[in-house]
């Protein structure tokens, strides 16, 4: 301690200010913010549970191949619309089983209603195994293999039923939820660049700038979503092969995308401008690039990262719509819009309703984005003193 | 003080700040909000120079130009740095405010907003030093540990967050950052404030201690009389834009000379319970600076108002009866004001 | 007021010129101009078509002219009520919208008021009677309501009244009212029909408007001046009633600005869906079509009644609330 009389007084008063933290967990005292932010992250149950979902449905498309029991694009003209196999334990007469099994199907034409009908054979039990050898398939492009997650050695086991050319809907979700939440992904990294840069230069050079980019916003936004997407997917060229059509779709998707982070950005950007921090960091001679990405960026991050996943539901939401309506990605891709085109006829949707089931994927990806989209925005407040 | 003759370090003659205000489609320029309107005042080396008003009457607009966070829209702020050399900020370029803010610091009202939450406190008060001098660090790592024991902070602290500290010691932090490039003078905007009441008198003494170690000038913004008159050898008075009155320190709490003075003393809350205090009670609030009155901006609500008050704006005059002690009243040598009746009646709170 | 009026009206014009230009963008989008995609349309049907008649074509919609004079000319012809001619249906392009936009416009203003309704019941419910039962069963059907897209809630009741009720959910009047004239009997059986689509349509917004009216009341019922009047004793009805309600409506309200596009656009897929006789239906038809007039003519008319319909609520939120400053 240097010199002066009014020492001692400022050791009483640190001492004194000491006391606000309990001795118990000093860790928190040279936590970081983002640190602070995953604590509180951590207790919203709610978004702990949606990462939870989340990663199981990021590992289901990743590993789609592996999961999947079946090629998706391999038909069973035998079984077309066949209805789900539903993994069980107990069977009246056999008993509790460890393994899991699946009832076999029956099937057979009725030739009145010219259909093929199904009928579950509660004799037949076929255990699932796991790890089995199925089809062969390569995953990542690297590997050649044939072993499958799970899978019965005779018979067949689709959990989510078949659609009408006798496709495993299980395996077809899942190699669809690669397109379904990939175009999330990669359309909100398309909006964050055109957001960010855009609400960037429009915060902080202000002005005439700033005024025709929020018109343009303004604009973008007062204009009905669907219809304009419609328009410019129609407006593809059909010739163009599925992954071009894909990014097509992705930066259609985007346009409208960008405009909810741009305005967050420059609000952020014009309340920071103001705040005593970066006044304070002008003062000792900080140049701009350092205000902006020492000072400005970091303190809105977690923001951006809020607003975010809050907007990749929109981008799922968009690609399903317009695939169901056939002017998005068309098969042979498959995306779970693509897999919902099927379920657009009444009497076959009474007939099979399991061909929803994509759609209960779309709602739980959507919820889970929800809500830890807002778990992160409650995490994110830094002077938020609740559970700090 | 009384030396004339001294060259001040800082002086203010006639500083203007207007804001633009922008209205309609075509954000035409409509008028003009004067924060501060022809304010002139010196400040000498060693001296502390309080600044007293309510809020919005344009004191932290002032020091802002003076650190040239704002550019001033007329005036002149002449600055004499240690060389003897002396620079006009108003008119100076960016390179040449860079050099005078190694002299010229600023403490901020709020010590939660003034410092990055998102850094340590190394980081915090390092930042001068690894802008200016190019010091990492590893560097600065021990003038940090220097400015946190000279401001009264424990350097093992050095690595936690803004967050984990409080008002007062926060800053201090702040305190110790302005400090890091050994300026001449700092700007004190409220830096006390938002602090709880004992700890307002540690940074006082704080400010006190550093002053004589350092041989610091201050201009010490506050609304709070008690503080300013604790803390420095001259004060003035503002309202809406204007200096109305300016003395040293004892004369103006004594005997001010100008009715809003004398408002704003009789609001001093004197400590002793069978003391009643008779309280000069202004109508309305302070005036819009957009649409400041005719003649005397402060008439609308004066006890006194004369009908020459409406029509003639007062200047700044020295009142006849002491040196030294400007008014902006008309009337300043006929009124009788009533001030503080010794300056131990409040300091001994 | 009369001044923001005609300011907030004149606003219009460039939002109208940037919504053309967008669509005109759209409608030039496909490989192929118009005439040559109609000419090959001819042909696949067998009709023998002339150079002389292709080139007299191409002048008249003047597709030898450069693109800024196009645009330029299709809107010149809108100006003057002519918005081309759809080889899809085969009629004028106007008389389709004439036909359909108005079933468009009262499905969309219908959803709003339902919305209205049911969010400021339901939010007033959940903001008073926070954490209750019916506050948790309230959130989790809006969460879901959020996260569920029109079309799969438009399946899922169409499926439930097909196998529960056995009856066909669609379009906007039953058989026997098809081509009626309007009658009382007809608008009860619109009104009927009306149900499902509203619904369908209705509940994402309704979901947010719940959340937005909860959050704000909640908000205003925790302020020092509703405790105040709790402990003066004030009925909690008043007390809810006077001021706080009142302040929370506030936000609510200004929220149609952005409700709208989503109605519109949530009516387009759930028409198609519902096969109702709206304009979303007949966007899709022309689109996979390829009759781009036709579409842009739509889109232009959907992008219009939200346009207009944000005007409408801008100016009566500005009639009820005078806080709003006329002057910017």
């Amino acid at each position: 301690m240097s010199t002066g009389r009014d020492n001692t007084q400022h050791q009483r008063d640190e001492g004194a200010e000491e006391q606000r933290h309990p001795q118990g967990d000093r860790s928190i005292l040279v936590a970081s913010q983002w640190q602070l932010m995953w604590r509180r992250l951590k207790r919203h149950r709610l978004a702990m549970a949606s990462l939870v979902v989340l990663f199981f449905i990021y590992a289901m498309a990743i590993f789609a191949p592996f999961i999947s029991p079946y090629d998706p694009f391999e038909t069973y003209p035998q079984r077309t619309f066949a209805p789900p196999q539903i993994p069980r334990f107990y069977d009246p007469e056999a008993g509790f089983s460890i393994r899991p099994f699946v009832y076999g199907l029956t099937s057979e034409v009725d030739m009145e209603a010219r259909r093929r009908v199904h009928t579950i054979d509660y004799d037949e039990m076929l255990p699932l195994h796991f790890f089995v050898r199925g089809e062969p398939y390569n995953l990542f492009g690297i590997m050649e293999t044939d072993i499958r997650l799970f899978g019965v050695e005779e018979g067949t086991a689709f959990i989510f039923g078949t659609d009408r050319y006798g496709r495993d809907m299980f395996s077809r979700i899942a190699h669809g939820a690669r397109i379904s939440i990939s175009i999330g992904l990669i359309g909100v990294f398309i909006s964050f660049v055109l957001g960010v840069s855009i609400g960037g230069f429009s915060g902080y050079l202000g002005g005439g700038f700033d005024n025709a980019i929020q018109r343009i916003i303004e604009f973008i936004r007062s204009v009905p979503t669907l219809p304009l997407w419609m328009g410019l997917s129609a407006a593809l060229p059909l010739h163009w092969p599925p992954t071009t059509r894909y990014f097509a779709i992705v930066a259609i998707l985007s346009i409208i995308g960008w405009t909810g982070l741009a305005r967050v950005v420059r609000s952020k950007f014009l309340s920071m401008r103001e705040e005593d921090f970066v006044v304070a960091a002008r003062l000792i001679n900080a140049s701009e690039r350092r205000v902006i990405f020492v000072h400005m960026v970091p303190t809105f991050l977690s923001h951006i990262i809020a607003s975010l996943t809050l907007s990749i539901p929109g981008m799922i939401l968009g690609e399903t719509a317009l695939s169901f309506l056939g002017i998005g990605l068309r098969p042979p891709v498959v995306s779970w819009g693509v897999l919902l085109q099927q379920a657009q006829n009444v009497a076959t949707l009474a007939r099979s309703p399991w061909l929803l089931i994509p759609g209960i994927f779309v709602i739980l990806t959507v919820l889970a984005f929800n809500f830890l989209g807002d778990g992160i925005r409650d995490a994110a407040d830094p002077y938020s003193t609740e559970g700090v | 003080m009384s030396d004339n003759v001294r060259q001040p370090m800082l002086e203010l003659i006639n500083l203007r700040k207007y804001f633009p205000v922008k209205k309609g489609f075509f954000r035409r320029h409509v008028a003009d909000v004067k924060a501060v309107d022809g304010v002139s005042f010196s400040l000498y080396e060693g001296e502390t120079f309080g600044l007293v008003g309510e809020s919005g009457c344009g004191k932290t607009t002032l020091i802002k130009n003076i650190v040239g966070a704002l550019r001033p829209t007329s005036g002149q702020i002449l600055f004499t740095d240690a060389g003897g050399q002396t620079h006009d900020i108003a008119r100076a370029d960016r390179e040449r405010i860079e050099a005078i803010r190694r002299d010229i610091q600023m403490i901020f009202q709020d010590p939660f907003s003034s410092l990055n939450p998102r850094m340590t406190v190394q980081d915090i008060i390092g930042e001068p030093l690894l802008v200016n001098e190019g010091k990492g660090r590893r560097a600065s790592r021990a003038r940090v540990a220097e400015l946190m024991e000279l401001v009264g902070l424990n350097p093992e602290l050095l690595r936690r967050y803004p967050h984990a500290f409080s008002g007062g010691q926060r800053q201090r932090i702040g305190i110790a950052r302005a400090l890091a490039l050994d300026p001449k003078l700092l700007l004190a905007d409220e830096p006390t404030s938002a602090l709880d009441v004992s700890v307002q008198a540690q940074i006082l003494n704080l400010f006190m201690r550093l002053q004589r170690e350092l041989n610091l000038s201050y201009i010490f913004i506050s609304h709070d009389l008690t503080v300013v008159q604790h803390i420095s050898d001259r004060a003035a008075v503002m309202y809406v834009g204007h200096i109305v009155e300016t003395a040293e320190t004892e004369r103006l709490y004594v005997s001010p000379k100008h009715p809003y003075t004398e408002a704003l003393l009789s609001a001093v809350p004197y400590p002793h319970p069978d003391v009643k205090k008779k309280k000069v009670v202004l109508k309305g609030g302070a005036a819009d600076p957009q649409l400041l009155p005719a003649g005397c901006p402060f008439h609308p609500r004066c006890p006194y108002v004369e009908a020459l008050c409406s029509t003639r704006f007062p200047s700044l005059e020295e009142v006849t009866e002491s040196q030294q002690h400007w008014s902006a009243c008309h009337y300043a040598d006929s009124l009788s004001l009533r001030g503080l009746d010794t300056l131990e009646e409040s300091a001994g709170s | 007021m009369a001044s923001y009026i005609v300011r907030r009206v004149l606003m219009m014009i460039p939002l109208l010129v940037l919504v053309s230009g967008v669509i005109f963008i759209v409608i030039q989008l496909p490989p192929g101009d118009y005439v040559s995609r109609h000419v090959a349309r001819l042909e696949m049907e067998g009709v023998v078509t002339h150079e002389a008649e292709i080139e007299a074509l191409k002048r008249r919609y003047g597709l030898d002219r450069p693109v800024h004079e196009q645009y330029l000319l299709w809107v010149r012809a809108m100006l003057r009520g002519d918005f081309g001619y759809s080889f899809a249906v085969r009629r004028p392009v106007l008389s389709v919208v004439a036909e359909r936009l108005p079933y468009s416009i009262i499905i969309s203003v219908a959803t709003l008021l339902f919305s209205w309704v049911v969010a400021f019941l339901v939010g007033t419910y959940t903001a008073t009677r926070q954490y209750s039962p019916g506050d948790y069963i309230a959130s989790f059907l809006g969460f879901l309501g959020l996260a569920t897209p029109n079309f799969m809630l438009a399946l899922i009741l169409m499926w439930i009244m097909y196998s529960v009720f056995g009856f066909t959910v669609g379009g906007l009047f039953s058989p026997e009212y098809q081509d009626a004239p309007w009658t009382m009997g007809r608008v009860l059986d619109l009104l009927k029909h009306l149900i499902i689509p509203v619904i369908v349509v209705g509940t994402a917004g309704t979901a947010g408007s719940i959340r937005i009216l909860r959050a704000n009341l909640l908000d205003e019922l925790n302020k020092p001046y509703v405790i105040t009047a709790e402990a003066k004793g004030v009925p909690p009805f008043r007390r809810l009633c006077k001021y706080p309600l009142r302040v929370a409506l506030i936000p609510f309200t200004s929220t149609v600005g952005w409700e709208l596009p989503n109605i519109v656009s949530g009516e387009t897929i759930t028409a198609v869906v519902l096969s109702l006789p709206t304009v979303g239906p007949m966007l899709l038809r022309a689109l996979v079509d390829q009759d781009m007039f036709l579409a842009g003519s739509l889109i232009l008319f959907l992008s219009l009644l939200t346009l207009v319909g944000t005007l409408v609520s801008d100016l009566l939120l500005a009639w009820l609330d005078p806080r709003i400053r006329y002057d910017r």
